[in-house]
């Protein structure tokens, strides 16, 4: 009874509806995820970083230690 | 002190001096409890298990071969991030207490310095949202750099490139 009442003239449009908003969905993540060069791009950016961070001696807290024992480090130099 | 005083580049990134331990942290007489190793051929290493059975294709699956992977003396942490930490906090090495000790204030100065080489709005360190995280995982890649890290690699890679084309 019920597939009898379904117009298919009206269905049709429906499911053509339906099926797009899926679509739409399911492109969605697609759409953020990244590309390849982009991948690429960002590990370049990052093994720069860690070579210069790898030769950066700021990194060390031995000077910031000696800053905390020492209040004005400069005197320890000489500096007045 | 930084990484590359005691992983010396030109010292296939191991001790640059015959000192069986090398000296750091807050006293200037304090010394690194174990060896220094090198930083080279890291990526090799497999993530630690205490029963480690070899692949049908690398020997016998069927004996257990006991302990075996992950990073440092003891196998403790399984990934360059992780062991990357380790150095920057210890006490008898970079002795920094914290991670705002390592990071700083001028960290985001000088992360920021570092950028895309297409995309210059947005810098590429800023994915990681911990700055911490950032430099662990600066350190990671670095590490895994064919050209500084895993010259062998680069060589055979090269010359099998070569063999194809030829």
């Amino acid at each position: 009874m019920l597939i009898k009442r379904l117009n298919p003239h009206r269905i049709i449009p429906v499911l053509a509806g339906c099926l797009m908003a899926f679509g739409l969905v399911g492109a969605a993540p697609a759409e953020t995820a990244d590309s390849r060069a982009d991948v690429y791009q960002r590990v370049q950016a990052l093994e720069a970083l860690g070579r210069k961070l790898f030769f950066d001696a700021s990194l060390s807290g031995l000077w910031k230690n000696v800053v905390r024992v020492v209040p004005q480090p400069r005197s320890c130099l000489g500096a007045a | 002190m930084s990484c590359a005083s005691c992983h010396s580049p030109d010292h296939a990134l191991g001790p640059p001096n015959g000192l069986a331990v090398q000296l750091g942290g807050k006293d200037p007489e304090s010394a690194r409890p174990s060896r220094l190793p090198s930083l080279k051929y890291l990526q090799a290493a497999p993530q630690f298990t205490e029963h480690f059975f070899e692949s049908e294709d690398d020997g016998d699956e069927s004996i257990d071969n006991g302990p075996t992977g992950g990073l440092t003396w003891d196998g403790r942490v399984d990934h360059g991030l992780d062991q990357a930490r380790l150095p920057l906090l210890s006490p008898f090495e970079m002795a920094n207490t914290n991670a705002a000790d390592v990071v700083g204030q001028d960290f985001t100065k000088r992360a920021t310095t570092t950028r895309c080489a297409r995309s210059t709005a947005t810098p590429c360190c800023a994915i990681p949202r911990q700055p911490l995280n950032a430099v662990l995982k600066a350190f990671e890649v670095f590490e895994q750099s064919y050209k500084r890290v895993l010259p062998l690699q680069q060589q055979v890679r090269t010359l099998i490139s070569r063999a194809r084309h030829n």
